[in-house]
């Protein structure tokens, strides 16, 4: 029988019953095919192998080699033991029940069967080991080992060092998994404590799944612990409602309130892992801040509690009363991207039946219409799935920051490029997957799309070869031959290679060497941040990128990232402007010229997104009508004439789509007991009673509804949502497995839509004129620094979300908010000289539209003449700096005057600032 | 004090060449460290870390399983008794206990050590030396002496000012260690 396995597969005998599994596998997962659990404590199988317990062992046995006499079985760990043909294996051994049972003697030996504190306690795998397979009674009458117990590991983990049995599963997590080892195992035997060096907070924002990986109570959740019983929880199915990733949890509620978030296994999107953002931030839900009714403005100018039918029908009377005063063009309606789908569609059709404007944008700041670049190529705006990288031969990340920005499919691109694939990280600052890059770009701020076209210059000069088998040995078989690109090279119209690398500040055999890379990488997959598609130039990115996918064989492997949990499913409910409708970013402006009237602004804090404070305020103080759908009273909400109390996601029923676009199913994990409704439900009441009822009644109606009526998913027309969620792109029957053919996108980015003034303020003469789709000018950003070199004054900001802010959903979460960093300003070594700066200290960061003082960081992450501020956290935000006129923000830097005050508890600081202060 | 720019060389041009990984290089990496400043400080741990591309706490946590890497600073000479059976037997616990009050080191400063405030001698227990046949047995930087009985220590202490450390310069004589370690690097 054994002759008869298929190639690749072995059969072996497993407590008498043969089983056939593929060569290589592990005994104890060849156990588990066949239905036997064995039990185990370090095997984890997303771990490396440990053999650290010795609780699976086994009595293995092997076939003798030919003619040699037969060997007894032996007790062998069936966790680092994989099959062979004709292996006895006997799970149920006496010798091996015996073996367990010494084990588990041991560990509980110095374990303190603390079992009725312990968090763990129900849900213990040690407890369940124990009573399964220990001995009924310990002989150890001696005194248990002491060791550090409630010990903090970071504001979130917390370390019981006696009940640890040494499996090495959080080590090899740490160090495994997101490559951050900063947890490990101090002296030896006896004396084993897991610490950190110094014993300082661990920093990885990936923390939490250790408390899930512990076989034990040795690690707790600083946000759980002596909260509650695992058998007093209730359970709810959810998505995480924190970034786009879309991973799944469940949410575990004890009497109605928010106990802790778990990950759900989904091997397509999250596997079994979660951030510490979507892990602990959850507090938000049952926040005594939260907005318990609607509020409505009253005539002394101060917001009051209103009753439901008073807020919607004030509201439906004024919104009409614009409408007809000044027509619907003069509402605008921005939000969306932190709803459901069901939200995000009732809300578009609102807009659009009742409100019947064009100005919708689920986008903040966005500059332009079309809310997927993409779709002018015929393309999804991300058109592969997340496990696709895995498949990859190189990754190019392009203007991401993906650790901050996706932070669990990070851990997907880790895996990806750990089995060999090549990461090229381009980006204007250091970034945590530069740790791992082949090639890092560090690009002027501003200048993604010079480095595309350098990119795409170096694969003219030397085309990639096609796909084909490579020859035979010894020579036999022509290579492949190269690509035609020279459409491409038309459409490039003469750019060169050298003129990219001015133009961007990659050096040109960077960009040459990038290029090689991907010409002879298999599969290469694309990821652009979702800050680059609601930039000016996003149309003339997205041509760019479709070239350089077809350059490299397959147009679709271009994928771009979104904002907010639900960034894609408001795309694709219709949140996105109309023909001639305005973007989030021109609605916001126009409404500070007084042109828009009423805003309509559905979980959007606008004060805190739109790049321009001042031009926000501004906008919301010139509105004659501002309505809004919140959780909290935000800062923009005390300047709304009607705030409606909203449901928040892990209190709905509904879909979510996520960045690949797959939709997935959440259900209520807690009941809002205050009048907070959901949004679609808000808006449904509101069409009413402006005489346009959309029916709605419960949030399955809105959801059959937006899959029946939505083109991007008249592929699922029928389906159930599965519970590992689906894409309509591939579910979709018609969809050819082939690339398609290619066709070069013509470079020249077309006259802004929007009308918002493109990137480069001047173009310089276009090159090969009267070519067709003749290569654009260099889009150069305007760069005084760069230009000027040091002393110039000015450094170039950059600015983006990192993942952990002091945002309201973070605020509630005390823990979290201890990770989350001191509003900082981030210099270059020689910059921080320059202005006499030092670590540490205070600066202050201006603009003409105002300044912010931050702690200043001195290291190598940003470039000379680029600074970083991070727009999420502080207080004002970043964004009081901007100027929506003008892209590219040039700041001055100095030390500020009070950090003399403010800094005295630093060493070495005060004293400095006075010496060195200008 | 950064590493030395021979050490850093010795490591990335000879030993990453030895290994397959650049990990595998820490043991004689930390050893050299150590020989070049008497002990393993926060900062030449970061300093290999950086060097091998591995994560501090990685590091720190293989120095720790170690005794004879140091983690603290250590005295001009270091001081080890035996403390392990055969030594035992003859009276290294109470050589050991002398030695410290004679030199003023709270007694039972174990595991680790203990440093008088001079910063001459360093004292701490060591397991087996494999020199049974001197039990009870010191062995001062490295190099034997004894048997040292209870009753023997003062002549032992008084031995020690003309003790001729041979081969290894002094734990914190940092110039020496680095002149013996080019030495070595030939
Ligand atoms: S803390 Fe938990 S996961 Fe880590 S080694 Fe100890 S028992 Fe294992
Ligand atoms: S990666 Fe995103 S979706 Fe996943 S847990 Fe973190 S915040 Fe939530
Ligand atoms: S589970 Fe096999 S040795 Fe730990
Ligand atoms: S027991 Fe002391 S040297 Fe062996």
């Amino acid at each position: 029988m054994i002759a008869t396995a298929p190639p690749n597969m072995v059969t072996l005998t497993i407590d008498g019953a043969e089983v056939t599994v593929p060569a290589g596998t592990l005994v104890v997962e060849a156990a588990r095919e066949a239905g036997i659990d064995v039990p185990v404590f370090c095997y984890h199988p997303k771990l490396s192998l440990a053999g650290a317990c010795r609780m699976c062992v086994c009595e293995i046995g092997m076939p003798p080699p030919p003619g040699q006499p037969a060997r007894p079985p032996a007790l062998l760990t069936s966790c680092t033991t994989r099959v062979t043909p004709g292996m006895v294996v006997n799970t149920m051994a006496s010798g091996a029940l015996k073996a367990r049972e010494s084990v588990i003697e041991f560990l509980l030996i110095n374990h303190p069967l603390d079992c009725p504190v312990c968090d763990a306690g129900g849900e213990c795998p040690l407890q369940d080991n124990s009573h399964a397979w220990g001995p009924k009674e310990s002989r150890f009458a001696e005194e248990k080992r002491l060791a550090r117990k409630g010990a903090p590991l970071s504001p979130l983990v917390v370390l019981d060092q006696e009940r640890c049995i040494v499996c090495y599963r959080c080590t090899r997590f740490m160090a495994e998994i997101p490559g951050e080892a900063e947890l490990d195992f101090f002296n030896r035997g006896y004396s084993s404590e897991l610490r950190t060096i110094n014993d300082e907070a661990m920093q990885s924002r990936f923390q939490g799944n250790i408390i899930d990986l512990c076989p034990c109570g040795a690690l707790t959740s600083e946000t759980y612990r002596f909260r509650a019983r695992p058998h007093d929880l209730d359970h709810a199915d959810s998505v995480c409602a924190q970034c786009p990733v879309g991973c799944n949890i469940v949410l575990d509620s004890r009497a109605n309130i928010m106990a802790r978030v778990r990950p759900r296994q989904n091997e397509s999107v999250n596997e079994i892992w979660l951030c510490d953002k979507g892990r602990f931030a959850h507090h938000y839900v049952s926040s005594p801040e939260r907005l318990t009714q609607p509020l409505v403005m009253g005539d002394d100018g101060e917001l009051r509690a209103a009753s439901w039918p008073e807020a919607l029908g004030t509201a439906a009377v004024r919104l009409q009363q614009i409408k007809e005063q000044y027509g619907p063009r003069a509402i605008g309606v921005i939000g969306g991207r932190n709803l459901a789908n069901e939200d995000c569609y009732a809300l578009a059709r609102f807009a659009r039946e009742a409100l019947e404007t064009p100005n919708i944008d689920h986008r903040a700041g966005a500059r332009t219409a079309a809310a997927n670049p993409l779709a002018a190529h015929g393309l999804d705006a991300f058109n592969s799935t997340y496990g696709a990288v895995e498949s990859a031969g190189a990754v190019v990340l392009l203007g991401t920051d993906v650790y901050e920005e996706m932070p669990v499919f990070w851990l997907r691109i880790r895996k990806a490029v750990m089995f060999g694939a090549k990461l090229i990280v381009a980006n204007p600052r250091a970034t945590e997957a530069d740790r791992l890059a082949l090639h890092r770009l560090r690009y002027r701020p501003g200048a993604e799309l010079s480095v595309l076209r350098g990119l795409l210059a170096a694969l003219v000069e030397s085309p990639p070869h096609e796909h084909a088998p490579p020859p035979a040995e010894g020579g036999e078989g022509a290579p492949p031959p190269p690509r035609d690109l020279s459409g491409l090279r038309q459409a490039l119209g003469g750019v060169t290679v050298e003129d990219a690398a001015r133009e961007s500040g990659v050096m040109a055999e960077t960009l040459r060497a990038v290029a090689a890379t991907l010409a002879g990488a298999k599969n290469p997959l694309i990821y652009a941040g979702a800050r680059l598609v609601i930039r000016a130039d996003a149309a003339g990115l997205a041509a760019a990128l479709v070239n350089l996918g077809g350059a490299l064989g397959d147009r679709r492997a271009v994928n771009f990232f979104t904002e907010g949990a639900n960034g894609r499913g408001a795309e694709l409910a219709g949140l996105v402007p109309d023909e001639g409708g305005l973007s989030a970013g021109e609605i916001i402006a126009q409404a500070a010229e007084g042109k828009i009237k009423a805003l309509y602004l559905a979980g959007e804090n606008v004060l805190a997104t739109h790049p321009d404070a001042e031009q926000a305020r501004r906008a919301l103080e010139n509105a004659e009508l501002v309505v809004m759908q919140e959780l909290f009273v935000t800062e923009t909400a005390r300047h709304a004439d009607i705030v409606f109390s909203a449901t928040s996601l892990p209190e709905k029923e509904g879909t979510l789509t996520n960045a690949e676009g797959r939709v997935q199913r959440m259900h209520s994990g807690v009941r809002n007991e205050a009048e907070g409704r959901p949004d679609w439900s808000i808006v449904s009441e509101l069409s009413a009673e402006m005489g346009v009822p959309l029916g709605y009644a419960a949030a399955v109606e809105v959801t059959r509804d937006l899959l029946a009526d939505l083109p991007a998913y008249a592929p699922l027309a029928g389906c159930t949502i599965p519970s590992e969620g689906v894409i309509a792109r591939e579910h979709a029957a018609e969809e050819s497995a082939e690339p398609s053919a290619v066709q070069w996108a013509p470079l020249t980015p077309g006259p802004s839509p929007t009308g918002a003034r493109p990137l480069t303020p001047s173009p310089s003469p276009t090159r090969g004129e009267g070519n067709e789709g003749a290569a654009p000018s260099a889009p150069t950003p305007p760069l005084p620094a760069w230009e000027r070199g040091p002393g110039g004054g000015g450094l170039i900001l950059v600015t983006y979300s990192e993942l952990l802010g002091d945002e309201t959903m973070v605020r509630p979460t005390t823990e979290l908010l201890m990770m989350v960093p001191e509003p900082y300003v981030e210099l270059n070594r020689s910059d921080a000289a320059r202005l006499g700066l030092k670590d540490g200290q205070f600066a202050e960061v201006s603009t003409h539209k105002g300044g912010v003082v931050h702690r200043v960081r001195v290291n190598g992450r940003c470039p000379e003449g680029v600074c970083f501020v991070p727009d999420n956290v502080g207080e004002p935000r970043v964004n009081v700096l901007l100027d929506w006129e003008s892209p590219a923000t040039v700041v001055q830097v100095r030390p500020a005057p009070e950090s003399v005050g403010v800094a005295a508890g630093v060493p070495g600081t005060a004293g400095a600032v006075a010496a060195e202060g200008r | 004090m950064p590493l030395s720019h021979e050490l850093k060389d010795r490591i990335t041009k000879d030993y990453f060449l030895r290994y397959a990984t650049k990990r595998a290089a820490l043991m004689p990496a930390l050893w050299m460290a150590q020989q070049e400043h008497g002990w393993l400080s926060r900062e030449t741990v970061e300093e290999v870390a950086e060097l091998l591309d591995m994560h501090p706490t990685d590091v720190a946590a293989v120095a720790s399983f170690y005794v004879m890497f140091n983690h603290r600073p250590v005295g001009k000479k270091i001081v080890e008794v035996c403390e392990n059976p055969s030594c035992v037997i003859n009276g290294a616990t109470e050589t050991l206990h002398r030695i410290c009050e004679r030199l003023g080191i709270p007694a039972g400063a174990h595991h680790g050590g203990a440093t008088t405030a001079d910063g001459e001698f360093t004292v701490r227990p060591t397991e087996c030396v494999a020199a049974c046949d001197k039990a009870p047995v010191i062995q001062v930087n490295s190099r034997y002496y004894g048997p040292v009985p209870p009753d023997k220590v003062d002549e032992f202490l008084a031995d020690m000012e003309k003790f001729n450390v041979e081969g290894l310069p002094a734990a914190n004589d940092l110039e020496g260690r680095a002149k013996h370690l080019r030495r070595e690097v030939r």
